[in-house]
């Protein structure tokens, strides 16, 4: 058959999000890919020119709405960086509890929609069932259960509830017995492994050349996380690892992921451990305005690095914000990662870059 | 006695019946033409071959009868097991626990449009689903259910190759209808379902010649004849004897219903729904409906070829004389199939869907060999074991079991990754599966959750009370002690609502902070009766509010707040907009949030920039700034008025008590006068 573009169009029910995969065919395999995005622009960064500091919070939920305390962080510490002001330590604990959580939700709702879009319907629903036990800690404290509105310039919006840390300690201990289990379910399912091992390959170097970040970077060998290359907040004071693959291939994205998860879980047991009893949530000397001046800041977002750039002029609204958003530069590697494999790979390869749209289109 | 005679005599029953009563009203009306004409009409209908041609037809309709009504409950079956193996509930809503589900999912598409696509090759488009149909329930007529169950006078001698032969059909039709569908997705799927189906074939045919070989007989009713011996009390059942071939069979067949694990032809992820995208309405209900006839054909299929098909126990009651053996056979019949039907849904739970081109090796590398490699073990085994008795079952048996042992643990040598940047296409070697990996773990995965409770919420029967009830999760002691230990009481986990934005009117102070702090501008403001016509209360719109609370957080006085309340769908967009009266109407629903003190920013005055307008003093909601005489200002703050300019009547004063930060006088002042500082000034005058 001749070569020919196949539209995996803007109506599909495989795309996580609203965006239009062209690949061209030649038979089965591919020969080249073309994402188009766009389809969900809702202009942030114009927005953000004419709100208020505070009023910009709960927008910046809505950039990646997977994980939209991450985001919100992000925002939130460019501003403070540029400020200058001291964040008190509680808020600190907090933040970074909030923010592993909203990490193995992030990872949690990956693993359903990866493994639903390969065909196990099953594990499309016990990972949103863990999912749940984590929307619902985080309901706890803020009242919602997806954009949560937490953060705030100078801290976090209110206290934990008492007995959270209790109750969090137990949900870890179920959630590693029940991560056991997707394991056996799915490293152990040779179908699985047929679907993923040497599929959609990304050597680290190529990586690297092409910007990609996060997850998808680690699982091509290269050893870069941003919470210990250029620690922010407390995680300097933490002790994890870097979970690194070297298979450069979606099964070893998918081990990374895993492996995220359970660091993550380690994670959140020090915080709880260290966390202060009593302590200031939310600084009292946060300045109407920033001084002039620019930053740009990175934070380690589920899917990759995640950064702000700003440029304020004196006033209460931002002059201009540049929203660096790590799933926009993963997405531009997926042609590389597409060439040389067949159409029935499309979903296992862009399943396991995680895609969510909202942050690429901003 | 047969099916095709209980029919018969049915039939012959009724119309003697109604001949007598038509005789009987002929007589009375008397009328020799009318005699004459019902005479012969009489002697038409009661003739052989008419008698014939009804009980067949009758025949054929009972059958489909019985056939569509237990497709509806495989349908619920599946639904309702499938559900359970990834921890819900399936349908529950419409009849008893979900039966009616399907009969209102048949209505729902007998309502929808039949739309013929613009370029269809029309004939080919129309023509091709009804065959397919056709075909598939034409299948039935072959299988037998029971004892004595011939749709015609006698069994038909080739009986499983008649089956074989209509279930061939299928593949030829599926690629017609995707090519006719205009649309280059059907057309793919079309052709890989159409490969699929037509590989497969040769290994289903292949795993039942050692059944063949064994009973001597290529008609069903024979084969499950051959099965009736017993080895003290375990009936001695092809599966025993044969179980390399039932495994085979089973995941030929598997391959052939297009189901889970091999259902790329139509898998949703990637190419919506194969062949069938471009058909709607009831053509496409269907369709569907005759893949659940397949399956049925296909699990009766693997009942009466490997479990014995209606031989159970209870086969020799008799009940008032009439020997009711074929009747318990039908009962034993159904629930075996039902059985391999839920063993087929628990594979559809548990295994990801294999590639096009891995299913097509998996077919050709590994159950093709396989499939010969049973038929030459049965051969021998028959050949050097003669006298079908104790001997003959564990030699087979034992046979069998070896070669899959053998063939569970023993992999191909593993080829290395292909190095990056080649393509992995074409005439590389992929390593073939292992047996061993590939259905153990996921299968016991899934059937722990079958034991498990429903981790569904049926909403809104069961609202979300506390973050967690024992009913969510399995419940054994361990875990509902770790989720009923109370760790929060429920008004503590409650203080944070997001819903509907409930309002305090009585203690509003109009400062205007709710609407300037909404990100979307959902707050204006109104007059409200009973009120100053100047201080004006919020209006919310909930179709643009994001629920985001900070409306709630930044009113000074508390008297706006985000409530638990969370229907409020509306008809029209304009019932959206709550006005202040329907705000209030969340006004017991307060909740009792902690928010922490929020540094308070104080406005401060460049005074010489002033010009007396009296604006910030008229519009503060508190009353914080008060005018007072220019010439007593400026002497009791001791400021150097410069001369030049020319000097208001009065100046602005503020109270720091009274302020709530609203930043209303920073807005509305003309000149920019006014400052909103930083937490630590006490505000007033700059200087």
């Amino acid at each position: 058959m001749a070569e020919m573009w196949i539209n995996l169009g803007p109506q599909h029910p495989m795309t996580h999000g609203l965006w239009d995969l062209r690949v061209k065919v030649d038979g089965e395999t591919i020969i080249d890919a073309e994402p188009k995005i766009g389809y969900l622009h809702r202009c942030h960064e114009k927005i953000y020119e004419s709100r208020t500091y505070p009023q910009i919070v709960p927008l910046s939920d809505r950039l990646c709405y997977g994980s939209s305390m991450s985001w919100s962080y992000t925002y939130v510490h460019t501003v403070e960086e540029l400020m200058r002001i001291d964040i008190p330590e509680k808020a600190e604990y907090i933040r970074v509890m909030m923010l592993e959580i909203q990490r193995i939700a992030s990872h949690l709702m990956w693993l359903a929609a990866y493994a639903g879009d390969l065909g196990i319907y099953s594990m499309l629903l016990y990972p949103m069932r863990e999912r749940e036990l984590f929307q619902d800690l985080l309901q706890s404290v803020t009242g919602n259960r997806l954009l949560y509105n937490y953060m705030r310039i100078g801290g976090v919006r209110n206290d934990l509830p008492d007995g959270f840390g209790n109750y969090l300690l137990k949900v870890l201990d179920w959630f590693e017995e029940r991560m056991d289990e997707y394991e056996e379910m799915l490293d152990e399912s040779e179908i699985f492994r047929m679907r993923t091992r040497g599929i959609g390959i990304l050597s680290g170097e190529k990586a690297v050349n092409l910007g990609v970040t996060g997850p998808t970077l680690r699982g091509s060998g290269v050893c870069v996380d941003l919470r210990k290359d250029d620690p922010y907040s407390i995680y300097d004071e933490l002790e994890f690892s870097i979970c690194v693959e070297d298979g450069c291939d979606c099964w070893a994205r998918y081990r990374v992921r895993v492996r995220e998860m359970r660091e993550s879980c380690r994670i959140l047991r020090q915080v709880v451990s260290r966390m202060p009893e009593n302590g200031e949530i939310l600084s009292k000397k946060v300045p109407r305005n920033p001084p002039k001046g620019e930053i740009f800041v990175r934070t380690e977002d589920p899917r990759g690095e995640a950064g702000m750039y700003l440029v304020s002029d004196g006033t209460n609204r931002p002059y201009r914000i540049k929203i660096k958003s790590p799933m926009f530069v993963n997405m531009s590697a997926l042609p590389e990662m597409l060439r040389g494999y067949k159409v029935a790979d499309v979903p296992a390869i862009c399943g396991s870059i995680d895609v969510c749209m909202g942050e690429t289109d901003r | 006695m047969t099916f095709y005679e209980f029919i018969r005599g049915i039939i012959v029953a009724i119309l003697t019946w109604l001949g007598d009563g038509v005789t009987w009203i002929v007589l009375q009306i008397n009328w020799q033409p009318l005699t004459g004409f019902a005479g012969w009409v009489g002697g038409i209908i009661m003739s052989e071959p008419s008698i014939n041609l009804l009980t067949i037809l009758s025949g054929i309709i009972t059958v489909f009868l019985i056939i569509f009504i237990n497709l509806i409950m495989m349908m619920w079956f599946e639904l309702k097991l499938f559900a359970r193996f990834y921890h819900g509930r399936g349908p529950t809503e419409v009849g008893y626990a979900g039966l009616l589900q399907n009969i209102a999912h048949g209505i729902k598409l007998f309502m929808k449009e039949l739309i013929i696509p613009k370029k269809v090759d029309k004939w080919a488009y129309l023509i091709a689903p009804i065959i397919y149909i056709g075909t598939s329930f034409a299948v039935f007529v072959a299988i037998p259910w029971t004892e004595g169950f011939y749709l015609g006078r006698k069994d038909l001698a080739g009986g499983f190759l008649i089956v074989f032969a209509i279930f061939s059909m299928a593949p030829f039709l599926i690629f017609i209808s995707g090519w006719a569908s205009n649309n280059k997705f059907s057309l793919i799927g079309g052709i890989r379902s159409a490969t699929q189906m037509i590989s497969y074939e040769i290994p289903l045919l292949l795993s039942v010649v050692g059944v063949i070989l064994l009973a001597h007989s290529l008609s069903l009713t024979e084969i499950v004849g051959a099965q009736s011996q017993t080895l003290g009390i375990l009936p001695v059942w092809f599966l025993l004897l044969q179980p390399l071939g039932a495994l085979l069979f089973f995941t030929a067949a598997v391959a052939e219903l297009e189901r889970i694990p091999f259902d790329l032809p139509e898998a949703e992820a990637e190419l919506v729904e194969g062949w069938k995208t471009e058909y709607g309405g009831l053509r496409f209900g269907l369709i569907m409906f005759t893949e659940w006839a397949r399956a049925f054909a296909g699990c009766s299929l693997f009942v009466l070829l490997f479990l014995g098909g209606w031989q159970g126990p209870l086969m020799e009651t008799s009940l008032f004389g009439m020997d009711l053996g074929p009747i318990i056979g039908l009962v034993w019949f159904f629930i075996k199939v039902y059985i391999v039907f839920g063993v087929m849904v628990w594979v559809r739970a548990s295994f990801p869907r294999v590639r096009i081109d891995q299913l097509l090796r998996v077919c050709w590398n590994t159950l093709l060999p396989l499939g010969l490699i049973n038929i030459f073990l049965t051969v021998m085994v028959i050949t050097l074991l003669s006298g079908f008795g104790v001997t003959y079952a564990i030699g087979f048996a034992l046979g069998s079991f070896f070669l899959m042992v053998l063939l569970l643990f023993v992999r191909p040598e593993v080829e290395p990754l292909p190095p990056e940047g080649t393509l992995t296409s074409g005439g590389k070697k992929e390593r073939t599966p292992a047996l061993r990996t590939l259905v153990l773990k996921p299968l016991w995965v899934t059937m722990k959750h079958l034991f498990r409770r429903p981790a569904t919420l049926m909403y809104p029967y069961e609202t979300l009370k506390k973050p967690h009830t024992t009913a969510y999760y399995p419940v054994t002691k361990k875990i509902a002690r770790v989720y009923e230990d109370g760790v929060f009481g429920v008004p503590d986990i409650w203080r944070n609502y997001r819903g509907a934005i409930g309002l305090d009117v009585d203690a509003c102070i109009s400062c205007g902070l709710c609407g300037r702090i909404c990100p979307n501008r959902c707050i204006t403001y109104v007059e409200f009766p009973g009120r100053d016509k100047n201080k004006k209360v919020p209006r919310v719109d909930f179709g643009v509010c994001m629920f985001c609370g900070l409306c709630a957080e930044y009113c000074p006085k508390g008297c706006i707040f985000l409530t638990s309340e969370y229907d409020l769908s509306a008809f029209d967009r304009n019932d959206l907009i709550y006005g202040p009266e329907k705000l209030s109407m969340f006004r017991g629903l307060k909740p009792e949030t902690r928010f922490p003190e929020r540094a308070r920013e104080l406005p401060s005055w460049e005074i010489s920039k002033c010009i007396g307008c009296q604006l910030c003093s008229r519009r503060c909601p508190t009353g914080a700034i008060t005018m007072i005489d220019s010439a007593i200002y400026i002497e009791k703050y001791g400021i150097t008025w410069d001369e030049t300019k020319k000097r208001p009547k009065s100046l602005p004063e503020f109270t720091g008590d009274k302020c709530v930060s609203c930043g209303t006088c920073a807005e509305v002042c003309p000149r920019r006068v006014i400052t909103m500082d930083t937490p630590d000034s006490k505000g007033g005058i700059d200087k």
